[in-house]
């Protein structure tokens, strides 16, 4: 199990490497290959791993391995160490599994991309340093893994670095996960601070010894750990980086901010629920986050016309429906939603790759539609995934979500706030996704449409940057020629079905009252869990129909409001025209984050540079003229006028200063 | 074979040699630089060999010199000492690949790169505070005219600069050097029995005013901010590898200077100015961020930059003068304050070779006008890439486990301090790839176009300063097994 664990990293770390150093000696087709084969040597790997770990007595299911030392131990055990238990070989799985299939995908929609060597590089690299995080058996290779999850985002969002509004989003991505990065380290000094290992398990044996009569040091690490995960999870008001991170290739967009990296913060605070458990006051602010993530999102979907924008906003949707459920105890709960939102949101990117290919590359949804008959291939994976995602059974969404839900109400007490905030986030989520489908899929076809139902693709007549219209060529740092396969390349269709697959059968692994597959393989991660819940059947039976019912009800008035009725939506707009106006501009949250903290910083940055530098340069180099450059160079002219006199000076003053001293000795 | 005497004697009888070569022999300058700054390279690593971890100052190498006032030719290496010299022995034998002024390289040239090597070397194994004081100020000199003859418009101004800040700071170090060698009993200038007896230990305010005169003297070297107002003018003008030298080797002599003598000699009156100086540390790392934000020379920059991570090595530094610290804390601070001088030495050094290819090139650093630099020079982009996600200190390179640890320890004893001094961190992300994103990303105007890309002695130059940030940032025991300041602190 050793040797097959970390070849689960050494896979796509060779594979990054490789393909770097290969890129320009092979064909380019051949590193996308190479890429993919990587991947898929870390997912059998995981597999191998998984049966290793099964077979195993279900006390000795959570083993760590160590590497080398990282840093000298004074107290400090920085090891390169990665723990292997049932919570990191999910992850392993979901996430190499995911990563192969959207490798495959990219071989054809990356295939004319002058960059093509380049984006396998990277995206082997992420993939790396994501199972990195998830395997990682301390906080300080915790803390590698996220920031370079981090980087690799950064480098896989401005991917197309010419393009202005990419490079801009890539910035604005690492940035706020660095800030996540930041608090990520700092919670894990006041856990170290205490319990004196960097060690998971270590941390987590000692976790109620460590922290007695301090639970304030507790709850500001897991405070701080939150802020990590926030940042890497798009929660508010750390989120606004994922919408602008759609700016990269689609396989970027289903791969990094769909499947995997944004769920990181999922994956952490479930792998701390022993410390969460006794900070409460942290949990409980993870769980009102989420929540209200989790609806503020859902109502930007609704009115976002860019369409891998309102997909982005589902999966910051999505994810505070996991944060909520792992903050507050339904860990299972929400690693199932985490895994069946992966093959669904994966399959929903995918889909509309698809369709954006069709497109001629352009995004916004008022310039869609009637692509049903058109694309029937990608219409289904679409509906399929769409179904999973408003939660209809019995899609795989509908019985994850459902568990997060039913957990919440179980436990009683104020959660019942959050179990009902769930139930109208679900009301939404089937409101934005079916608006989603109808406008692109029916109606009238739009010429694009026509145009591959006449059987060819739409070219435009010129390349150019859907957010802003302008003009680009083909060639390396922009979109390559033929962003426009459409569903027609065999990889897209063998990818797309296998998640459509996981879309709908997903859910069967833990059905209320029939399986409990999940939650038996996690039993020994959250065997320390003292949070148990037993929902009455009553709550169980209530929690199914009403998710049902409001999933229907939502494409129900998705129905109505796109397809029967055309026009209502512009009647509710003019008629809610305050609210739509706070949706659209995404409850102004990047617009405050820019006047409370990036204006204030470059101001002041400018101020040192102009005011208090200049003064100083200019003050020592050619005078000045206002007092203050008066002062300040007064003092440095009376070193210049001959530093000799003033090296007497200093010398005497120095003196001086040891003659008092020789005074005070005596 | 006395090896440190060698190390340091090799590079001053090189430059005596090449001083006094025939001019007509054009190539002999950079040969002689050459070999001999690859023979102290070669010197430092026999010592690197012999060096016990386990053990604290040794291999000492000691002949008197002046008896009368007990000054010696005294050397000798901790893990303090060795890790830095170690970094200066690299630094120079790159500078020396790359060059410094006309080329071929001038008999002055090489002569007073030399010059410096041998005086730097000498101040970081100096035992005896004469020789110290010596070097310190012969490394001055040296830099003087570096920056005087081969620097770019206003270098006379900035060396000037530089000269008079550098020069008002070694002299309350040369006070505070005489009121300790008359404190110890008896007089001396010995280092290591001077911090042996902590002459000062219970002196009072004598003690404080001591204190005082060599924290300014180290303080403007670093530089601390407001001290700093030297550094970016002198990067500005200085050449490429007399920025490299400056920033890589130089800059390290202040905070090598404030735990040698300000923690070593005098710990008592350190404990009781750790917090300020500890502010003023958070104040340079703050401080010099954001005023690097706001930044369109990229040398200019990188020096505030500079500012901001040897604000780190303050902060690192204070924590672990203070009372109250746990004997680990204080471990991971000093281990990671040292380990950040090396880092920042190694991946600042990249970065100045960095920004000197580009102004050969393009005859300017404006971050304004450089634009879309990654499709005429991808190989230059790329190492440009590395640099500045190590320098922003992302794990894997070399200044994560440095500043890793510098807060660990710093945590322990100011938990707001450490918390306020990581925001540095995410402006430091904010301005690289605000920079990276001006000059290297986006579309390549025309004038661009036909840059060529590193090559040659380049390459050479700046490849290995690569391969060690990121060998640091994988396997930083490799350094932190020698630094072991538990055996000497």
């Amino acid at each position: 199990m050793e040797t097959t664990a970390w070849l689960v990293l050494a896979f796509p770390l060779a594979g990054a490497i490789l393909i770097g150093l290969l890129a320009q000696h092979v064909p380019a087709k051949l590193t996308g290959y190479l890429g993919t084969l990587a991947i898929g040597g870390a997912f059998v790997s995981a597999v191998l791993t998984f049966l290793s770990l099964q077979g195993r007595e279900e006390e000795a299911r959570q083993v760590v391995f160590v590497g080398w030392d990282y840093a000298r131990s004074v107290g400090v055990d920085a090891q390169i160490s990665i723990l292997v238990d049932p919570l990191s070989v999910l992850m392993i799985l979901v996430v190499s599994g995911v990563s192969t299939l959207i490798h495959l995908y990219s071989v054809a929609y990356m295939e004319s991309d002058q960059g093509y060597a380049r984006f396998f590089a990277y995206l082997n690299f992420f993939v790396f340093s994501m199972l990195l995080l998830v395997l990682a058996g301390n906080f300080m290779l915790l803390i590698v893994g996220w920031a370079f999850v981090g980087a690799a985002s950064y480098l896989l969002i401005s991917f197309w670095y010419r393009r202005t509004t990419a490079t801009k989003a890539g910035i604005k991505a690492f940035v706020i996960n660095v800030v996540g990065d930041v608090g990520l380290v700092l919670g894990t000094y006041f856990i170290f601070k205490h319990t004196g290992t960097l060690d998971f398990l270590g941390t987590f044996d000692s976790v109620e010894r460590d922290f007695e009569g301090s639970t304030g040091d507790l709850t500001a690490g897991c405070l701080l750990l939150l802020v990590g995960a926030f940042a890497k999870s798009a929660q508010i008001p750390l989120h606004t980086w994922l919408p602008d991170a759609m700016e990269g290739p689609t396989p970027v967009s289903a791969l990094i901010h769909a499947a995997t990296m944004v769920t990181a913060g999922v994956y952490l605070i479930a792998r701390m629920h022993p410390l969460f458990e006794q900070a409460p006051a942290a949990a409980d602010t993870g769980a009102i986050i989420g929540a209200v993530t989790l609806l503020v999102a859902g109502t930007i979907a609704i009115v976002v016309t860019d369409l891998k924008r309102v997909i982005a906003y589902s999966t910051m949707s999505q994810i505070g429906y996991m944060i909520m459920g792992v903050s507050a105890g339904a860990y299972v709960a929400g690693l199932f939603h985490l895994m069946t939102h992966a093959f669904f949101k994966a399959l929903l990117f995918m889909a509309a790759g698809s369709v954006i290919a069709a497109m001629g590359g352009r995004q916004d949804l008022d310039s869609m539609g009637g692509f049903r008959k058109a694309m029937p291939y990608t219409f289904a994976c679409f509906c399929i995934g769409g179904l999973a995602l408003a939660a209809v059974p019995p899609f795989s969404g509908f019985f994850s979500k459902d568990e997060i839900l039913l957990d919440l109400g179980a436990e009683g007490g104020w959660h019942w706030v959050l179990y009902v905030a769930g139930y109208v986030g679900s009301l939404l989520t089937a409101v934005y996704t079916f608006r989603l489908i109808f406008r692109a899929f029916f109606n009238d076809p739009v010429p694009e449409a026509q145009e591959l139902m006449d059987g060819h693709l739409h070219h435009p007549a010129e390349a150019a940057n859907p957010a802003t219209g302008e003009t680009e060529d083909t060639d390396v740092g922009f979109p390559g020629a033929d962003h426009h396969i459409a569903e027609q390349s065999p990889f897209m269709r063998v990818a797309m079905g296998i998640l459509a697959l996981g879309a709908i059968v997903g859910g069967f692994i833990q059905i209320p009252k029939v399986t409990h597959g999940l939650e038996s393989f996690l039993d020994p991660t959250f065997a320390r869990s003292e949070i148990e819940v037993e929902p009455s059947d009553g709550l169980i039976y209530f929690g199914l129909v009403l998710g049902a019912v409001l999933g229907l009800l939502g494409i129900a008035i998705a129905y109505r409001i796109w397809v029967q009725k055309p026009g209502t939506s512009a009647a509710i707009q003019a008629r809610l025209s305050v609210l739509h106006k706070l949706f659209s501009n995404k409850w102004y949250f990047d617009e405050l984050i820019e006047l409370v903290v990036v204006r204030p910083l470059s101001w002041f940055g400018r101020f040192g540079q102009q005011t208090f530098e200049r003064i100083f340069v200019n003050g020592a180099l050619v005078g000045g003229t206002t007092g203050l450059v008066r002062a300040g160079s007064a003092a440095v002219r009376a070193v210049q006028s001959g530093y000799l006199r003033s090296y007497a000076a200093l010398l005497l003053g120095g003196l001086a200063v040891v003659g008092f001293y020789f005074l005070l000795q005596a | 074979m006395p090896w440190l005497t060698l190390a340091v004697s090799v590079p001053l009888l090189a430059a005596a040699l090449v001083a006094v070569l025939p001019a007509r022999m054009t190539a002999a300058p950079r040969a002689v630089a050459l070999g001999a700054s690859v023979l102290a390279l070669a010197c430092m690593a026999v010592t690197w060999a012999r060096f016990d971890a386990g053990r604290g100052m040794q291999l000492v190498e000691e002949a008197t010199w002046i008896p009368s006032l007990d000054i010696s030719w005294r050397l000798a290496v901790d893990g303090m000492s060795l890790a830095l010299c170690a970094l200066t022995v690299v630094l120079f034998v790159l500078a020396v690949i790359h060059g410094v002024g006309p080329k071929p390289m001038t008999r002055a040239a090489a002569a007073l790169l030399l010059l410096l090597e041998g005086a730097t070397l000498a101040f970081f194994l100096a035992q005896d505070f004469f020789l110290f004081y010596v070097a310190f100020d012969v490394t001055l000199v040296a830099m003087y005219f570096l920056i005087a003859l081969w620097g770019e418009e206003n270098r006379r101004y900035a060396a000037l600069k530089f000269f008079l800040y550098t020069l008002v700071g070694s002299l309350p170090v040369l006070l505070g050097i005489i009121a300790l060698f008359l404190a110890a009993e008896p007089n001396t200038f010995n280092m290591m029995r001077l911090a042996e007896q902590e002459p000062l230990a219970g002196a009072g305010v004598g003690a404080s005013f001591v204190f005082l005169a060599f924290f300014v003297g180290f303080a403007i070297k670093t530089p601390v901010v407001p001290f700093h107002t030297w550094l970016p003018a002198a990067h500005v003008e200085a050449p490429t590898a007399g920025s490299v030298l400056l920033a890589g080797v130089l800059l390290k002599m202040g905070t090598y200077g404030l735990v040698r003598v300000n923690l070593q000699m005098l710990p008592d009156a350190f404990a009781e100015y750790a917090l300020p100086v500890a502010l003023l540390g958070v104040v340079s790392a703050l401080y010099g961020a954001l005023v690097a934000l706001a930044q369109t020379d990229l040398k200019r920059l990188i020096a505030y930059t500079s500012i901001n991570h040897m604000g780190y090595v303050i902060v690192g530094v204070a924590a672990a003068a203070a009372g109250g610290i746990s004997a680990e804390a204080r471990e991971l601070a000093i281990d990671g304050a040292v380990l950040q001088m090396v880092a920042h030495g190694v991946v600042t050094a990249a970065l100045f070779f960095l920004a000197g290819f580009i102004q050969t090139r393009a005859r300017t650093r404006d971050l304004g006008l450089l634009n879309g630099l990654i499709r005429p020079m991808p190989v230059y982009g790329t190492l440009v890439a590395v640099a500045f996600f190590a320098s922003l200190g992302l794990p894997g390179l070399a200044q994560f486990p440095a500043e890793l640890q510098i807060f660990l320890g710093v945590f322990d004893v100011w938990p707001a301090v450490a918390a306020v001094t990581v925001i540095g961190i995410v402006i430091t992300a904010g301005l690289f790839l605000l920079a990276l994103q001006r000059a290297f990303l986006g579309e390549t105007s025309e004038q661009w176009r036909g840059l060529t890309d590193v090559r040659g002695r380049e390459l050479a130059a700046v490849v290995p300063l690569i391969v060690l940030t990121v060998a640091l940032g994988v396997f930083p025991r490799l350094v932190l097994d020698v630094i072991n300041s538990g055996s000497w602190l």
